[in-house]
């Protein structure tokens, strides 16, 4: 290698040792520890492949959280690409753009704590702002939070809710890159509203959405926060997340062995899935992107 | 000419150096000496909380020059976490407040460092016997025993009066009834007063559950505490009767203890450390509100009591003093005084098993609140928590399952079988 050759190496020498350090590293120990009984406070040896046979065959949670985890992006994302879209149109049309952005954007700065403890207040059983409404009107309120029918549904509203923002301006950015002659041809040609943006806008959104959804799958199958903090995962554990549930098998049981195999499918799962949704999006012409 | 120039120049840079470390390290030496030691305290109690612990931690530096006190408080539910991490680390705390729950645990893996004799035999001498037991393993005494909490049945008289019930429940119908009794809905169905409440962490889960099994003459674990007793009915028993309560209105899964002094709660078995709280969200409306009962399981009534220890870390540098501390906290000020940890914890509302603290906390122990408490601590109703390795996980299973049932999920019976499969499993890794 000559002295040319070698300098751009000696410039990314820092960067690649940063994430040899706090990437490579970790996530190389981390599997290390998918085959050893690691638990604090006792002396830890290698078990094979018994932590991943533990989890997929005698763990009497586990499968339940992952079905709790497909429920809850599934439902995020049916809801909030569809509303997201809507706004970011709706707002793409509208005066006042950038203040309407800024409202809707708002929830994303502010801390997912204090969020769910909002939502906690307004969804309460009795006492809500939610149910009092409800009430007025002469209809039934459930406990949103504590019944196990509508724990779900709730964590994902209040999910769908606070990444509105995001997901708008995202969408919007898209829109602003669309040539306006493609909305004036699509008029010239009688087309209506619905149809601009179902035949016009959406298809030509197709990058942007693919964009969206695939962040978006990825951050609802890995995320647990928001439950951690707005329902503790229960009722019952109806709205315990593989997430949280590896969280609390870690911090809680101290079991990391187990929780880091746990991890360990949890990645080939969201690899799995969005390796198929950039299969399925890329069709159509846009392997470009 | 040149090269000897730098080879001196190095030779003195060279004698430099070393003459600086020497000399820095002479003075490490001597400012260590004079800086003495440093003891640190974790602990879960707020600064509110251990306000009287602290000012005597400042009296026993000023007793003891050289000796500086620091703590650090914990979570509660992080604190086997952040002990672990500041092991791994190298830098654990040399004082630990411990739950009694985790003494098998910390024991097993060589955690806890063994008290010398002289603290054992202080233990012994001064202590009831069931607060000793409870940290006791491998034939060590593990520590000083601390706080005692123990669970009772805390009821609003107020509602109970306006339901018309001229007393407590003492036994499982009579609870159930009650609570139904109590229960007031409004048009959506929802509770707006429930009889009872519980939850939410998975120790109010399980708590009122055990204090049930422990009246119908059950216990959680066999005697060599490989399996449990779950499937037993003692255990179908205690678990149908909390069924009940939510199958009759008398509760729900929102009801909560924290509700209490909003007036929206008729009863709860909670410890006695509420009492605070309590006084607190109350005032001077405390003692027209608030009434104490017995668990209300029968003329047998058992109940759970569950507690706290002072223990030294096995890798402490300074072990002695430790230890001559804790005794220090834990020893009457004044004849017929209080010690430093029995003015903490009665001021918290919590319990001690320090004889000499409970002689001493007469006026603080015999009020109508805390009476109740204690002589379930002092008759032996109180049963102790077993300290058992993966204590949490097991408690977090049990209330996992126990939810289950309460809300219909799961019927009792299966509840308890997954529960005690999930159990038994656990306890498995043990042997």
């Amino acid at each position: 290698m000559t002295k040319r050759q070698a300098i751009p190496y000696v410039f990314l020498t820092p960067v690649m040792l940063f994430g040899v350090v706090f990437f490579v590293l970790p996530i190389g120990f981390a599997f290390y520890l998918t085959f050893t009984n690691f638990q604090a406070f006792v002396p830890h040896r290698g078990v094979g492949l018994l932590n991943y046979k533990y989890l997929l065959a005698r763990d009497p949670f586990f499968f339940q959280t992952m079905r709790n985890t497909a429920v809850f992006a599934l439902g995020s994302l049916a809801l909030e690409i569809p509303i997201a879209l809507i706004v970011a149109y709706t707002i793409s049309k509208s005066r006042f753009r950038a203040f309407w952005r800024s409202i809707y954007w708002l929830p994303m700065a502010t801390n997912v704590v204090a969020i769910a403890f909002v939502w906690k207040f307004l969804l309460d059983g009795p006492t809500g702002l939610l149910n009092r409404i409800l009430d007025v009107f002469g209809l039934p309120g459930p406990g949103w939070l504590t019944d196990p029918k509508f724990a779900m549904l709730s964590v994902i509203l209040v999910f769908v809710w606070m990444t509105l923002g995001s997901n708008m301006l995202l969408l919007s950015a898209g829109m602003e890159g669309i040539d306006e002659s493609s909305y004036e041809a699509a008029r010239m040609d009688g087309a209506n509203t619905f149809h601009i943006l179902t035949r016009v806008a959406i298809p030509l959104l197709k990058p942007t959405l693919l964009f969206v959804m695939t962040t978006d799958l990825i951050v609802c199958l890995s995320s647990f926060p928001l439950m951690l903090v707005l329902t503790e995962g229960g009722p019952a554990q109806t709205t315990t997340v593989t997430a949280l549930y590896m969280y609390q098998m870690a911090f809680a049981n101290l079991r990391l062995g187990r929780a880091s195999a746990a991890a360990f499918i949890l990645f080939l799962l969201i690899l799995a899935v969005t390796m198929l949704q950039l299969r399925l999006f890329r069709r159509g012409g846009i392997d470009a992107y | 000419m040149i090269h000897l120039d730098r080879r001196t120049s190095m030779k003195r840079l060279v004698d430099g150096i070393v003459r600086a470390l020497v000399v820095v390290g002479a003075l490490t030496a001597t400012g260590a000496s004079a800086q003495g030691i440093t003891l640190t305290i974790a602990t879960h109690y707020t600064d509110e909380q251990r306000g009287p612990l602290t000012g005597c931690l400042r009296e026993y530096e000023r007793l003891n020059p050289g000796t500086a006190i620091v703590h650090r408080q914990l979570s509660y539910r992080d604190f086997l976490q952040t002990l672990f991490m500041s092991r791994m680390s190298g830098k654990p705390p040399d004082i630990y407040n411990l739950s009694t729950a985790w003494t098998a645990q910390l024991v097993e893996s060589g955690a806890l460092a063994v008290p010398p004799a002289a603290v054992t035999d202080f233990v012994v001498g001064n202590y009831l016997a069931n607060t000793s037991e409870t940290m006791t393993a491998n034939g060590h005494v593990w520590g000083i025993p601390a706080e005692v909490d123990v669970y009772m049945l805390i009821y609003n008289k107020i509602l109970f009066a306006r339901a018309g019930i001229a007393k407590p429940p003492t036994n499982a119908d009579e609870f159930v009834k009650d609570a139904a009794s109590i229960s007031k809905s409004n048009r959506q169905g929802q509770l707006t007063t429930a009889g009872f409440g519980f939850g939410p962490s998975p120790d109010q889960v399980v708590a009122p559950f055990l204090t049930l099994l422990n009246s119908n003459g059950g216990s959680l674990f066999s005697p060599d505490r490989k399996s449990t007793n779950l499937t037993s009915a003692t255990a179908r028993d205690a678990l149908e009767t909390e069924v009940r309560l939510f199958t009759t209105k008398g509760t729900s899964r929102g009801a909560a203890p924290n509700q209490f002094s909003s007036g929206s709660l008729g009863m709860m078995i909670v410890p006695n450390w509420y009492q605070k709280q309590l006084h607190q969200e109350l005032g001077e409306h405390f003692d027209e509100t608030v009434g104490v009962a017995p668990i209300p399981g029968g003329m047998n009534w058992r109940t759970v009591q569950y507690g706290f220890f002072w223990a030294v870390d096995a890798t402490s540098q300074h072990p002695a003093e430790a230890w001559a501390l804790l005794k220090w906290l834990n020893t009457a000020r004044t004849p017929g005084g209080r010690s430093c940890v029995g003015d903490m914890l009665l001021d918290l509302g919590a319990l001690t098993g320090n004889k000499d603290d409970l002689a001493a906390s007469a006026a603080d122990i015999g009020n109508p609140f805390m009476r109740p408490f204690v002589d379930a601590l002092s008759s032996g109703r109180a049963l102790p928590e077993v300290s058992i390795p993966h204590a949490n996980e097991i408690k977090d299973l049990l209330s996992n399952y126990t939810e289950r049932a309460l809300l219909g999920m799961l019927s009792p019976e299966q509840a308890l079988s997954e529960a005690d499969n999930g159990i038994r499993l656990i306890l498995r890794e043990s042997e």
